[in-house]
């Protein structure tokens, strides 16, 4: 008798091949499909002549995969999506810089200091005083809408986070479905090949969203536990749902969903990226970006609250709200307001005199108690108003007040010459100086002999002497030192006796009137409160270019257009402008590496992609090679049938 | 032949690497810029940005260069027609000292002289874009205010700014960018004064801080005699007397006839009952006495007369308490000191005193007008002998305005040598931030076209190997 088996079996395993091939083709442009191979192995049926004589069967259907491959393709995919990620969020702040093109910000950074280098050729002039006015308007708004988009953007990888999140969450969800679907039907003896593939797709997918690690689970053929930064997101059947959150400084951290325990330590993929974005990059460029409009703000501010414009002195200031709790409490404390002096400079114009006032400020002060000791001043009004310091004159037709940082002249007590000393000039020294003056042998001045002053610094060097007998013309200017000079008028001096002069570098050595607003150049103290004093925006002419006391040098004016190139201490030693720059090309070289390292990631990806379709991959050609084969196959066994069965009826005719 | 899939990431990825390369070259061909954003060429875009900064700064200082160089160039002009006008000045001067001037053409010349001083008083204001170019940093108000009286100016004071306005005009490089009107127009080397009078008055031993030209006035006060000799002061003493400090009268008797003299000087014949009998002395002092009294005395009379001296055209005396060597004389109205040595001090009268290194512009025009028309009401020989030295001064005032324009010729030279180095330096930045940044076109559309054709095998390649199936043969 024909068995019949064998032709059956080849027949079953052509229909089951041509079936494969079928899937194959079909699913030959399906992300994540690995091509499905068979394997056919003999099966005996009986035995012949001690030979055994058998069909085909379908030993297994397996999907053509390479371990170690797949493993790498799932390492870089985070990389690259952190990469991509950060350099789509760098690229849009490059272009809130608005470099090389007109307005970015190194252009209204140079044009600023450069209008202030231009108005000290013509300090008085209205028209150069309202272009640095507005070069300064310009660059607080900049400062503004760069700090605004940071701001933004921070919103904005905040959300796009808890988007990716939730992709996370549902991608977790289904690989955990999908691993008990394919436990049961491998329990079953099944090959569940399709939903291992859209498993171990949803776990691509999960890899460019984060850094993930897959295991295998011991005794659950085709299960896979799926962790993340040492947490399991996904165990046999159960997954575990994350959240993001903002932690500990401000910085953005993943955690169990409602355990609140974020960990920042977490890398690769998009939200890697993200974090990474938050977390240092964007941190360290707001730092950086702060850094600079304070400095700018600050170091701008503390020149210009000496000096004077074109309006001269005041009549009355209004700072900013202030706390009122003691100034050692304040945030500016110990960085740009320190325990130190201010001295305010009262006029009487009736009298025709100008008095510097000392005024101390220490940690335990208030704002209250520093709006005190300035109420005792005579000619000087002084109070708190709505938290903010106002300082006014107690006569407008009387007095005037200003903060120049004028040499101030004390007499010895006792002092009996009849010839006072007048200091005229600019301090142009860097320090405070004291120098003591002392009258070596006394007389009358332009007449006496040897009538000599001598002058000593703090050093208790001898940095001059004045001869001031014979030959001095009262009234004459004599040099003293540091850009200072002084005239005697006509009378005597008297031998032994002394005065001193301050020279003052700086008029608040405190910082105080910059912490509290008065006379200020700017308003805040960040890229995003940066703004320019309303009082400045609405009267140029109150622009401080001058800090000599005839109110009409352009002193101050250099020194503020100087800072643009003057390296400070708290932008690592680099000017603002190169500090600007640094920053700049700063943010252009993380993109241009990132896009390097993009570029080769996505090379990497492109070999790796190109490498797993090679093996895993439906060559179309290929299978319809196998088509043919199988076709063939199922023609012959059906042939062998179709023969086996004719030969049945031959012998059954001739019965 | 790979499979459909490689084939398909190998043509997605390269056309994407050749698309994104195509955008790049095709906005490096329209903007002719390689570098159009820092990530393109970090490095090279620090030093473009360096480069640009540099170069507003640059254009910055250029800019303040060309507004230094306008206003000195003006202030120069300024001083060439001051310069010129002085020169006019001298040689009206010379015309007078040389000449037989009577008043009234002496006259003329002075409103001439008063012409040119309006037009130097009235050029020291100059203003150029609104400033002030004499008065140093004070560039908003006049540097110069004059006292006018009856139209004519009588003195001109200085109220600008001694302080320079240094302007950067380079890096690290300041000049001074408006002139100080009192250093261009007045000497600053103060030597002693020169008293040029009769009086007999000196120069103190203190240093004088009065500037310029001015007169002492030596007004009589009182003349005292010694008692026993029957001579006193004549009525018309306090006003009439000449002397001033110690003088000798001499009564000579013989017979009928009582003479009486001053310093050996003509006798007077006097009878004795005269009040107020005017003795001259031989160098024209004069002394009103009164002899009603004399009763015969004979002999050498020591007699001395008090005064006061004022340097304000007698606004305000400094009384001769004292003939000392150190007489401060106050002028009221700037409160500058004349320090006299009185010592030797003998009469009344206008001492004209000058001190050399200290004159102006206009305090010299105004003393040479008013010289000219003898306002102080000096003496016709007196008046002479200043006139033949009004030169000096004015030489003076001439030398000092020379001096300015030579310095400000300097400085605009060597601004010119600045502007130039600036020209340079500019250019150079210019070209070294084109170098960095312009795309080279050339090799920009050499790459388009190659990325181009690029581009096309990519899709080419794919289509053809895409179609190409087995599928076809079956």
């Amino acid at each position: 008798m024909p068995n019949f088996q064998i032709g059956l079996s080849g027949l079953r395993v052509a229909q089951r091949a041509l079936e494969i091939i079928g899937t194959n083709i079909a699913n030959a442009s399906t992300e994540g499909y690995h091509r499905q191979d068979l394997r056919i192995v003999p099966i005996s049926m009986l035995s012949v002549a001690g030979t055994s004589i058998g069909g085909a069967r379908i030993a297994e259907i397996r999907r053509a995969m390479d371990l170690l491959l797949e493993g790498e393709l799932l390492q870089q995919r985070p990389r690259l999506g952190q990469v991509t990620q950060e350099l789509l969020t760098l690229q849009s702040v490059e272009s809130a810089f608005g470099e090389f093109g007109s307005g970015g910000l190194t252009d209204v950074l140079g044009n600023f200091f450069g209008s202030l280098q231009e108005l000290a050729s013509q300090p008085g002039s209205r028209a150069l005083q309202e272009q640095a006015v507005w070069a300064a308007d310009a660059l607080a708004r900049n400062f503004q809408n760069l700090g605004q988009f940071l701001l933004d953007l921070e919103n904005h990888i905040g959300l796009e986070g808890q988007r990716l999140m939730e992709k996370v969450n549902a991608l977790t969800a289904e690989i955990a479905a999908l691993n008990g679907e394919i436990h049961t039907l491998t329990t079953r003896g099944d090959s569940p090949n399709l939903l291992m593939d859209l498993r171990d797709q949803a776990i691509s997918d999960l890899a460019e969203l984060m850094e993930v690690q897959v295991n295998q689970v011991s005794g659950q053929s085709g299960v896979v536990n799926v962790l993340a930064c040492g947490t399991p997101l996904v165990m046999g059947r159960s997954a575990t749902k994350l959240e993001l959150g903002v932690t500990v400084g401000d910085k953005l951290g993943v955690s169990v969903k409602d355990a609140g325990s974020y960990t920042t330590d977490l890398s690769g993929g998009r939200i890697g990226g993200l974090i990474a974005l938050k977390n240092d990059i964007f941190d360290d460029l707001q730092a950086d970006l702060d850094a600079l409009a304070s400095e700018i703000i600050h170091n701008i501010n503390a020149h210009h609250v000496q000096g004077v414009g074109s309006a001269g002195s005041f009549t009355s200031l209004t700072g900013w709200a202030l706390s009122p709790a003691e100034l050692g409490s304040w945030s500016a404390w110990g960085s740009h307001l320190n325990e130190g002096t201010f001295y305010v400079r009262v006029t009487d114009r009736i009298a025709g005199t100008a008095t510097s006032h000392a005024i101390s400020v220490t940690a335990a002060d208030t704002v209250q108690t520093v709006a005190g000791k300035l109420d005792a001043l005579t000619g000087l009004t002084a109070g708190v108003v709505d938290s903010a310091l106002r300082i006014a004159v107690e006569s407008e037709s009387q007095y005037r007040f200003d903060f120049l940082p004028a040499p101030i002249t004390t007499l010895q007590g006792g002092w009996s010459g009849t010839s006072n000393p007048t200091v005229l000039g600019i301090y142009t020294g860097q320090a405070e100086e004291l120098y003591t003056c002392t009258v070596t042998a006394g007389g009358t001045v332009g007449l006496t002999e040897g009538l000599v002053v001598e002058v000593r610094n703090q050093a208790g060097e001898v940095v001059t002497e004045l001869n001031l007998g014979a030959g001095y013309a009262a009234g004459d200017a004599v040099e003293l030192a540091g850009g200072l000079s002084v005239t005697f008028q006509s009378g005597t001096l008297t031998g032994g006796e002394q005065f001193t002069i301050q020279a003052l570098a700086d008029s608040d050595s405190s910082g105080f009137l910059s912490a509290a607003g008065i006379n200020t150049f700017f308003r805040g103290d960040s890229l995003v409160t940066a703004a320019v004093s309303v009082e400045l925006l609405n009267n140029p002419g109150r622009l401080a270019f001058a800090i000599g006391q005839e109110m009409s040098d352009n002193t101050n004016a250099r020194r503020m257009a100087d800072l643009g190139e003057k390296p400070l201490a708290a932008l690592s030693n680099m000017s603002p402008t190169d500090s600007c720059r640094m920053i700049i090309t700063g943010v252009g070289e993380r993109i241009s590496f990132g896009q390097s390292r993009q570029s080769s990631l996505e090379s990497m990806m492109l070999q790796l992609a190109n490498h797993r379709d090679r093996i895993s991959g439906v060559d179309i050609n290929e299978e319809a090679a196998k088509l043919l084969m199988f076709e063939k196959m199922y023609q012959a066994m059906a042939k062998l049938i179709q023969t086996q069965d004719s030969s049945l009826q031959t012998l059954m005719e001739l019965l | 032949m790979g499979n459909w899939g490689a084939i398909y990431n190998n043509a997605t990825y390269l056309l994407q690497v050749h698309a994104g390369k195509l955008a790049a070259l095709q906005e490096q061909a329209a903007s002719g810029a390689r570098v159009n954003r820092p990530s393109d060429d970090p490095s090279d875009a620090y030093r473009i940005l360096a480069l640009r900064a540099q170069a507003n700064s640059l254009q910055n200082y250029a800019e303040n260069l060309d507004d230094v160089d306008r206003n000195l160039e003006t202030s120069q002009d300024v001083l060439q027609q001051v310069s010129t006008s002085l020169i006019e000045v001298r040689q009206l001067t010379t015309q007078v000292i040389s000449g037989t001037y009577g008043p009234d053409a002496r006259g003329t010349i002075a409103e001439q002289i008063n012409s040119i001083l309006d037009q130097a008083f009235s050029l020291a204001n100059t203003k150029s874009l609104g400033r002030y170019l004499f008065g140093g940093t004070k560039a908003s108000s006049a540097p110069y205010v004059g006292e006018r009286v009856n139209g004519r100016l009588t003195a001109v004071e200085y109220q600008g700014s001694l302080d320079n306005l240094p302007v950067p005009v380079a890096p690290g490089v300041e000049y001074p960018g408006l002139v100080i009107g009192e250093r261009a127009f007045r000497a600053g080397e103060r030597q002693a004064p020169l008293f040029m009078g009769e009086t007999g008055a000196a120069c103190g031993s203190a240093t004088s801080n009065v500037r310029g030209s001015l007169y002492l006035t030596v007004v009589h006060n009182q003349t005292s005699y010694p008692g026993g000799t029957g001579i006193a002061a004549g009525t018309s003493s306090p006003t009439g007397d000449t002397i001033i400090g110690e003088h000798v009268l001499t009564v000579a008797v013989d017979g009928p006839n009582k003479t009486i003299s001053l310093d050996g000087g003509a006798a007077v014949t006097f009878e004795g009952g005269e009040q107020d009998l005017a003795v001259t002395s031989a160098a024209g002092d004069v002394v009103y006495v009164n002899v009603e009294n004399w009763a015969g005395f004979e002999g050498d009379i020591a007699i001395s007369a008090t005064g006061r001296l004022s340097v304000d055209g007698g606004a305000s005396y400094t009384e001769l308490t004292a003939f000392t060597d150190n007489v401060a004389v106050t002028d009221s109205r700037t409160g500058r000191i004349l320090y006299v040595d009185a010592t030797a001090l003998l009469r009344t009268g206008v001492e004209p005193v000058r001190v050399p290194g200290t004159g102006d512009l206009f305090g010299t025009l105004i003393h040479l007008r008013d010289l000219l028309l003898n306002e102080p009401g000096l003496p016709d020989d007196q008046h002479q002998e200043l006139m033949a030295q009004a030169l000096e001064p004015l030489d003076e005032v001439a030398e000092v305005v020379t001096r300015a324009m030579t310095s400000l010729g300097g400085r605009l030279q060597a601004m010119d040598v600045m502007r130039e180095s600036l020209e340079s330096i500019q250019f150079r930045t210019g070209q070294q931030a084109d170098m960095l940044e312009d795309a080279d076109i050339v090799q920009v559309a050499a790459d388009l076209a190659r990325t181009q054709i690029l581009y096309e095998m990519t899709m080419a390649v794919a289509s053809k190997l895409l179609t190409l199936s087995l599928l076809d043969f079956i």
